[in-house]
Protein backbone atom coordinates (compact mmCIF):
# COMPACT_ATOMS: atom_id res chain seq x y z
CA UNK A 1 0.00 0.00 0.00
CA UNK A 2 2.99 2.52 1.25
CA UNK A 3 4.52 1.27 -2.17
CA UNK A 4 1.62 2.56 -3.93
CA UNK A 5 1.15 5.42 -2.46
CA UNK A 6 4.77 7.02 -3.01
CA UNK A 7 4.24 5.75 -6.72
CA UNK A 8 1.13 8.30 -6.44
CA UNK A 9 2.71 10.50 -5.29
CA UNK A 10 5.79 10.57 -7.75
CA UNK A 11 3.93 10.23 -10.62
CA UNK A 12 1.52 12.99 -9.45
CA UNK A 13 4.81 15.17 -9.26
CA UNK A 14 5.95 14.46 -12.18
CA UNK A 15 2.55 15.84 -13.79
CA UNK A 16 2.65 18.82 -11.87
CA UNK A 17 6.09 19.25 -13.71
CA UNK A 18 4.66 18.34 -16.98
CA UNK A 19 1.47 20.75 -16.23
CA UNK A 20 4.21 23.46 -15.71
CA UNK A 21 6.28 22.90 -18.57
CA UNK A 22 3.25 21.78 -21.19
CA UNK A 23 0.41 24.32 -20.13
CA UNK A 24 2.05 27.49 -17.67
CA UNK A 25 5.15 28.52 -18.91
CA UNK A 26 3.96 28.89 -22.51
CA UNK A 27 0.86 30.37 -21.20
CA UNK A 28 3.40 32.97 -19.36
CA UNK A 29 4.85 33.90 -22.18
CA UNK A 30 1.95 35.65 -23.96
CA UNK A 31 1.79 37.96 -21.12
CA UNK A 32 3.67 40.89 -22.64
CA UNK A 33 5.41 42.45 -19.05
CA UNK A 34 8.17 40.54 -17.84
CA UNK A 35 7.77 41.27 -13.90
CA UNK A 36 3.66 40.07 -14.75
CA UNK A 37 4.90 36.92 -16.49
CA UNK A 38 7.43 35.41 -13.52
CA UNK A 39 4.09 36.33 -10.94
CA UNK A 40 2.17 34.53 -13.28
CA UNK A 41 4.37 31.64 -13.56
CA UNK A 42 5.31 31.49 -10.15
CA UNK A 43 1.61 32.28 -8.44
CA UNK A 44 0.45 29.37 -10.82
CA UNK A 45 3.16 26.83 -10.17
CA UNK A 46 2.88 27.46 -6.37
CA UNK A 47 -0.91 26.23 -6.65
CA UNK A 48 -0.16 23.44 -8.43
CA UNK A 49 1.97 22.51 -5.71
CA UNK A 50 -0.31 23.57 -3.22
CA UNK A 51 -2.84 21.66 -5.06
CA UNK A 52 0.24 18.36 -5.25
CA UNK A 53 0.63 18.54 -1.62
CA UNK A 54 -3.34 18.69 -0.76
CA UNK A 55 -4.02 15.44 -2.80
CA UNK A 56 -0.83 13.87 -0.88
CA UNK A 57 -2.67 14.38 2.22
CA UNK A 58 -6.27 12.74 0.99
CA UNK A 59 -4.69 10.15 -0.54
CA UNK A 60 -2.60 8.95 3.06
CA UNK A 61 -5.83 9.62 4.80
CA UNK A 62 -7.90 7.30 2.63
CA UNK A 63 -4.99 4.32 2.87
CA UNK A 64 -5.17 4.93 6.59
CA UNK A 65 -8.78 4.35 6.25
CA UNK A 66 -8.87 1.87 4.46
CA UNK A 67 -6.30 -0.46 5.77
CA UNK A 68 -7.58 0.08 8.98
CA UNK A 69 -11.46 -0.83 8.24
CA UNK A 70 -9.64 -3.73 6.18
CA UNK A 71 -7.89 -4.96 10.04
CA UNK A 72 -10.64 -4.96 11.87
CA UNK A 73 -13.65 -6.74 9.85
CA UNK A 74 -10.83 -9.67 9.47
CA UNK B 1 41.70 12.83 -4.67
CA UNK B 2 42.73 9.21 -5.79
CA UNK B 3 40.14 6.59 -5.15
CA UNK B 4 42.45 4.94 -2.53
CA UNK B 5 42.49 8.45 -0.96
CA UNK B 6 38.76 7.89 -0.95
CA UNK B 7 38.86 4.81 0.83
CA UNK B 8 41.19 5.68 3.11
CA UNK B 9 38.66 8.56 4.34
CA UNK B 10 35.82 6.14 4.24
CA UNK B 11 37.82 3.62 6.91
CA UNK B 12 38.66 6.18 8.76
CA UNK B 13 35.04 7.41 9.24
CA UNK B 14 33.63 3.79 9.67
CA UNK B 15 36.09 3.03 12.28
CA UNK B 16 35.98 6.48 14.18
CA UNK B 17 31.75 5.83 14.53
CA UNK B 18 32.75 2.09 15.39
CA UNK B 19 34.48 2.77 18.21
CA UNK B 20 32.76 6.20 19.68
CA UNK B 21 29.29 4.14 19.47
CA UNK B 22 30.46 1.03 20.85
CA UNK B 23 32.17 4.28 23.93
CA UNK B 24 28.96 6.10 23.83
CA UNK B 25 27.41 2.24 24.44
CA UNK B 26 29.44 1.47 27.23
CA UNK B 27 30.32 4.55 29.36
CA UNK B 28 27.45 7.16 28.96
CA UNK B 29 25.11 6.57 32.30
CA UNK B 30 24.14 10.28 32.60
CA UNK B 31 20.39 10.58 33.06
CA UNK B 32 20.84 14.15 30.94
CA UNK B 33 22.12 11.72 27.88
CA UNK B 34 19.70 8.49 28.29
CA UNK B 35 16.50 7.78 26.76
CA UNK B 36 13.42 5.07 27.25
CA UNK B 37 13.16 2.90 24.38
CA UNK B 38 9.40 2.57 24.54
CA UNK B 39 9.20 -0.26 21.71
CA UNK B 40 11.00 -3.15 24.71
CA UNK B 41 8.24 -4.15 27.05
CA UNK B 42 11.15 -3.39 29.60
CA UNK B 43 11.37 -0.18 28.22
CA UNK B 44 15.39 0.24 28.69
CA UNK B 45 17.23 3.17 29.07
CA UNK B 46 19.87 3.86 26.45
CA UNK B 47 22.18 6.42 25.22
CA UNK B 48 20.24 8.86 23.32
CA UNK B 49 23.51 10.79 22.36
CA UNK B 50 24.84 8.00 19.40
CA UNK B 51 24.51 10.12 16.54
CA UNK B 52 28.07 11.99 18.00
CA UNK B 53 29.64 8.77 16.76
CA UNK B 54 28.99 9.15 13.28
CA UNK B 55 29.20 12.97 13.07
CA UNK B 56 32.55 13.18 14.94
CA UNK B 57 33.39 9.99 11.81
CA UNK B 58 32.11 12.42 9.21
CA UNK B 59 33.48 15.25 10.58
CA UNK B 60 37.09 14.00 10.92
CA UNK B 61 37.15 12.55 7.73
CA UNK B 62 35.66 15.83 4.99
CA UNK B 63 38.20 17.53 7.49
CA UNK B 64 41.09 16.24 6.39
CA UNK B 65 39.20 16.06 2.78
CA UNK B 66 39.31 19.93 3.17
CA UNK B 67 42.90 20.09 4.08
CA UNK B 68 43.98 18.06 1.42
CA UNK B 69 41.88 19.45 -1.26
CA UNK B 70 40.97 22.79 0.03
CA UNK B 71 37.65 24.78 -1.72
CA UNK B 72 34.62 26.08 -0.80
CA UNK B 73 31.97 23.39 -1.18
CA UNK B 74 34.51 21.39 0.97
CA UNK B 75 34.26 23.69 3.47
CA UNK B 76 30.26 23.91 3.72
CA UNK B 77 29.51 20.14 3.39
CA UNK B 78 32.00 19.95 6.71
CA UNK B 79 30.30 23.46 8.62
CA UNK B 80 26.71 23.29 7.04
CA UNK B 81 26.32 19.48 8.70
CA UNK B 82 28.43 20.25 12.11
CA UNK B 83 25.98 23.90 12.78
CA UNK B 84 23.01 21.19 12.08
CA UNK B 85 24.36 19.06 14.40
CA UNK B 86 25.30 20.98 17.10
CA UNK B 87 21.78 22.20 16.96
CA UNK B 88 20.91 18.95 17.43
CA UNK B 89 22.55 18.36 20.45
CA UNK B 90 21.39 21.47 21.87
CA UNK B 91 17.67 19.61 21.44
CA UNK B 92 18.85 16.74 22.71
CA UNK B 93 19.82 18.58 26.34
CA UNK B 94 16.85 20.38 26.63
CA UNK B 95 13.52 20.22 24.78
CA UNK B 96 13.15 23.29 22.24
CA UNK B 97 10.13 25.21 21.96
CA UNK B 98 8.35 23.62 18.33
CA UNK B 99 8.65 26.72 16.60
CA UNK B 100 11.74 27.87 17.51
CA UNK B 101 13.55 24.93 16.23
CA UNK B 102 12.71 25.48 13.00
CA UNK B 103 13.75 28.81 13.24
CA UNK B 104 17.44 27.28 14.58
CA UNK B 105 17.54 25.19 11.68
CA UNK B 106 17.62 27.67 9.15
CA UNK B 107 21.27 28.67 10.43
CA UNK B 108 22.96 25.56 8.58
CA UNK B 109 22.25 27.02 4.92
CA UNK B 110 23.75 30.65 6.03
CA UNK B 111 27.65 29.25 5.53
CA UNK B 112 26.43 28.44 1.88
CA UNK B 113 24.61 31.99 1.60
CA UNK B 114 27.19 33.57 2.95
CA UNK B 115 30.11 31.57 0.83
CA UNK B 116 28.19 31.51 -2.22
CA UNK B 117 27.98 27.66 -2.68
CA UNK B 118 25.23 27.92 -4.97
CA UNK B 119 23.94 28.14 -8.28
CA UNK B 120 20.66 30.01 -8.23
CA UNK B 121 19.87 28.18 -11.74
CA UNK B 122 18.34 25.27 -10.53
CA UNK B 123 18.08 22.31 -13.35
CA UNK B 124 13.93 20.79 -12.84
CA UNK B 125 13.46 17.76 -14.66
CA UNK B 126 11.03 17.88 -17.80
CA UNK B 127 10.99 21.74 -16.87
CA UNK B 128 15.21 22.37 -17.94
CA UNK B 129 17.07 25.36 -15.94
CA UNK B 130 15.36 27.98 -14.49
CA UNK B 131 16.64 31.54 -13.35
CA UNK B 132 15.29 31.92 -9.06
CA UNK B 133 18.25 34.42 -8.36
CA UNK B 134 15.95 36.32 -5.66
CA UNK B 135 14.27 32.75 -4.22
CA UNK B 136 17.39 30.02 -4.35
CA UNK B 137 19.08 31.49 -0.94
CA UNK B 138 15.30 31.64 0.08
CA UNK B 139 14.65 27.95 -0.33
CA UNK B 140 18.45 26.70 0.75
CA UNK B 141 17.49 28.09 4.15
CA UNK B 142 14.01 26.45 4.20
CA UNK B 143 15.54 23.11 2.88
CA UNK B 144 17.93 22.26 5.54
CA UNK B 145 14.62 23.10 8.39
CA UNK B 146 12.55 20.93 6.14
CA UNK B 147 14.76 17.70 5.49
CA UNK B 148 16.06 18.18 9.10
CA UNK B 149 12.44 17.58 10.29
CA UNK B 150 11.38 15.03 7.78
CA UNK B 151 14.62 13.24 8.39
CA UNK B 152 14.09 13.51 12.07
CA UNK B 153 10.54 12.57 11.76
CA UNK B 154 11.24 8.29 10.52
CA UNK B 155 14.38 8.28 13.44
CA UNK B 156 11.16 6.80 16.02
CA UNK B 157 13.04 2.92 15.64
CA UNK B 158 15.93 1.01 16.22
CA UNK B 159 18.09 0.85 12.71
CA UNK B 160 15.56 2.98 11.31
CA UNK B 161 17.06 6.53 10.34
CA UNK B 162 20.78 4.68 9.51
CA UNK B 163 18.66 2.02 7.02
CA UNK B 164 16.26 4.68 5.79
CA UNK B 165 18.68 7.02 4.02
CA UNK B 166 21.52 4.88 3.11
CA UNK B 167 19.85 4.02 -0.13
CA UNK B 168 19.26 8.22 -0.60
CA UNK B 169 23.04 8.19 0.69
CA UNK B 170 24.18 5.84 -1.97
CA UNK B 171 21.65 6.95 -4.98
CA UNK B 172 22.97 10.28 -4.57
CA UNK B 173 26.76 9.47 -4.21
CA UNK B 174 25.98 7.78 -7.96
CA UNK B 175 24.31 10.65 -9.18
CA UNK B 176 26.95 13.22 -8.08
CA UNK B 177 29.88 11.28 -9.70
CA UNK B 178 27.74 11.21 -12.81
CA UNK B 179 27.73 14.92 -12.56
CA UNK B 180 31.10 15.61 -11.82
CA UNK B 181 30.74 16.17 -8.53
CA UNK B 182 33.43 14.74 -6.75
CA UNK B 183 33.15 16.22 -3.19
CA UNK B 184 29.47 15.44 -2.76
CA UNK B 185 29.87 12.26 -3.95
CA UNK B 186 32.87 11.67 -1.01
CA UNK B 187 30.69 13.20 1.55
CA UNK B 188 27.97 10.38 0.78
CA UNK B 189 30.40 7.78 0.79
CA UNK B 190 31.98 8.72 3.89
CA UNK B 191 28.53 9.54 5.58
CA UNK B 192 27.54 6.01 4.50
CA UNK B 193 30.41 4.69 6.28
CA UNK B 194 30.26 6.02 9.61
CA UNK B 195 26.42 5.16 9.50
CA UNK B 196 27.52 1.49 9.42
CA UNK B 197 29.42 1.78 12.02
CA UNK B 198 27.00 3.40 14.16
CA UNK B 199 24.61 0.68 12.70
CA UNK B 200 26.44 -2.29 14.95
CA UNK B 201 25.05 -0.43 18.18
CA UNK B 202 21.56 0.88 16.80
CA UNK B 203 20.39 -2.03 15.48
CA UNK B 204 17.67 -3.97 17.26
CA UNK B 205 18.08 -4.46 20.16
CA UNK B 206 19.49 -1.22 20.13
CA UNK B 207 22.23 0.11 22.76
CA UNK B 208 22.55 3.38 21.41
CA UNK B 209 20.16 6.01 19.71
CA UNK B 210 20.97 8.64 17.28
CA UNK B 211 19.28 11.21 19.32
CA UNK B 212 18.43 14.82 17.16
CA UNK B 213 22.53 15.31 16.76
CA UNK B 214 22.63 12.53 14.35
CA UNK B 215 19.54 13.11 12.54
CA UNK B 216 20.05 16.71 12.20
CA UNK B 217 23.65 15.94 10.86
CA UNK B 218 22.33 13.28 7.63
CA UNK B 219 19.90 15.44 6.97
CA UNK B 220 21.80 18.35 6.76
CA UNK B 221 24.65 16.37 4.06
CA UNK B 222 21.60 15.72 2.30
CA UNK B 223 20.55 18.67 1.95
CA UNK B 224 24.45 20.43 1.24
CA UNK B 225 24.70 17.66 -1.37
CA UNK B 226 21.47 18.51 -3.12
CA UNK B 227 22.31 21.76 -3.21
CA UNK B 228 26.13 21.95 -4.33
CA UNK B 229 25.66 18.61 -6.81
CA UNK B 230 22.47 20.47 -8.30
CA UNK B 231 20.30 17.75 -8.03
CA UNK B 232 17.80 19.40 -6.03
CA UNK B 233 14.33 17.42 -7.07
CA UNK B 234 16.37 14.30 -7.13
CA UNK B 235 16.89 14.15 -3.39
CA UNK B 236 13.29 16.13 -3.30
CA UNK B 237 12.19 11.66 -4.89
CA UNK B 238 14.44 9.96 -3.01
CA UNK B 239 13.31 11.59 0.18
CA UNK B 240 9.82 11.39 -0.63
CA UNK B 241 8.88 8.84 2.33
CA UNK B 242 10.25 10.95 5.16
CA UNK B 243 8.91 14.51 3.85
CA UNK B 244 5.41 12.16 3.28
CA UNK B 245 6.10 10.84 6.94
CA UNK B 246 6.43 14.77 8.31
CA UNK B 247 4.08 16.13 6.20
CA UNK B 248 1.44 13.57 7.26
CA UNK B 249 2.42 14.46 10.98
CA UNK B 250 1.81 17.94 10.98
CA UNK B 251 -1.28 17.98 8.77
CA UNK B 252 -2.67 15.46 10.80
CA UNK B 253 -2.03 17.15 14.46
CA UNK B 254 -2.89 20.10 13.57
CA UNK B 255 0.62 21.90 13.22
CA UNK B 256 3.93 21.89 14.82
CA UNK B 257 3.74 20.69 18.13
CA UNK B 258 5.92 18.40 20.40
CA UNK B 259 5.74 15.17 20.29
CA UNK B 260 6.06 15.10 24.10
CA UNK B 261 2.84 17.10 24.66
CA UNK B 262 0.66 14.85 22.81
CA UNK B 263 -1.51 12.25 24.15
CA UNK B 264 -2.34 10.38 20.78
CA UNK B 265 0.30 8.28 19.79
CA UNK B 266 0.10 6.30 16.09
CA UNK B 267 1.12 3.18 17.57
CA UNK B 268 1.18 0.89 20.65
CA UNK B 269 3.39 -1.78 21.46
CA UNK B 270 1.73 -5.28 22.48
CA UNK B 271 3.88 -8.21 23.74
CA UNK B 272 6.67 -6.55 21.59
CA UNK B 273 4.65 -5.65 18.65
CA UNK B 274 3.75 -2.62 17.38
CA UNK B 275 0.35 -2.24 16.30
CA UNK B 276 -1.59 0.47 14.46
CA UNK B 277 -3.52 2.92 16.19
CA UNK B 278 -7.47 2.02 15.56
CA UNK B 279 -8.58 5.70 15.91
CA UNK B 280 -8.80 8.10 13.00
CA UNK B 281 -8.22 11.14 15.18
CA UNK B 282 -4.48 9.74 16.39
CA UNK B 283 -1.52 10.92 14.19
CA UNK B 284 -1.01 9.47 10.41
CA UNK B 285 2.74 8.26 10.17
CA UNK B 286 4.55 5.92 8.10
CA UNK B 287 5.18 3.17 11.13
CA UNK B 288 0.86 3.51 11.53
CA UNK B 289 0.20 2.81 7.70
CA UNK B 290 3.21 0.20 7.34
CA UNK B 291 1.54 -1.80 10.79
CA UNK B 292 -1.93 -0.67 9.85
CA UNK B 293 -2.69 -4.47 8.28
CA UNK B 294 -0.70 -6.58 10.91
CA UNK B 295 1.18 -5.92 14.32
CA UNK B 296 4.78 -6.40 13.35
CA UNK B 297 7.77 -6.66 15.33
CA UNK B 298 10.39 -3.36 15.16
CA UNK B 299 12.94 -4.88 13.06
CA UNK B 300 11.12 -5.84 10.62
CA UNK B 301 9.00 -2.10 10.67
CA UNK B 302 12.96 -0.75 10.33
CA UNK B 303 13.45 -2.98 7.12
CA UNK B 304 9.47 -1.72 5.83
CA UNK B 305 11.15 1.51 6.21
CA UNK B 306 14.41 0.90 3.98
CA UNK B 307 12.37 -0.60 1.29
CA UNK B 308 10.37 2.35 0.91
CA UNK B 309 13.39 4.12 0.31
CA UNK B 310 15.39 2.19 -1.52
CA UNK B 311 11.98 2.37 -3.54
CA UNK B 312 11.71 5.47 -3.65
CA UNK B 313 15.47 5.84 -4.57
CA UNK B 314 14.74 4.23 -7.67
CA UNK B 315 12.05 6.96 -8.34
CA UNK B 316 14.76 9.56 -8.05
CA UNK B 317 16.88 7.29 -10.53
CA UNK B 318 14.21 7.25 -12.41
CA UNK B 319 13.60 11.18 -12.62
CA UNK B 320 17.01 12.08 -13.14
CA UNK B 321 16.97 10.10 -16.35
CA UNK B 322 13.78 12.27 -17.03
CA UNK B 323 16.01 15.37 -16.90
CA UNK B 324 18.48 13.85 -19.44
CA UNK B 325 15.35 13.15 -21.57
CA UNK B 326 14.62 16.96 -20.99
CA UNK B 327 18.17 18.41 -21.58
CA UNK B 328 18.53 16.02 -25.02
CA UNK B 329 15.31 17.69 -26.14
CA UNK B 330 16.85 21.15 -25.49
CA UNK B 331 19.99 20.55 -26.97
Amino acid sequence: MLIALITVAWASLVAVLITISAFILPLAHGIETRLLASLTRLGLSLILFAVWLVWLFELALYASLKLSRGRRSE
Amino acid sequence: MSAPEMIALALLSFLLSLLLSRIIAEKIRSPRFMGLDVHKPDRPSIPKVGGIAFTAGYSLAMLVHWMLVGGTTELVLLVSPLAAAAIGFLEDLRELNPILKPLLLLLPGVPIILLSAYNPYPFIPLIGGIRITLIYPLLVLAAYTVVANAVNSVDVLNGSLALSVLPVLLLLAGISWLEGALSPMLACLILSAALLGFLRYNWYPAKIFSGNVGSNLVAAVITTVAITARVEVVALVALLPHILNEFLIIVSMGGLKSGKSLTARPIRVVSGMIVSSQRIDDPITFVRLITSQRPMGEAAVSKSMALLSAYSSALALLTYLLGEVTLSWAR
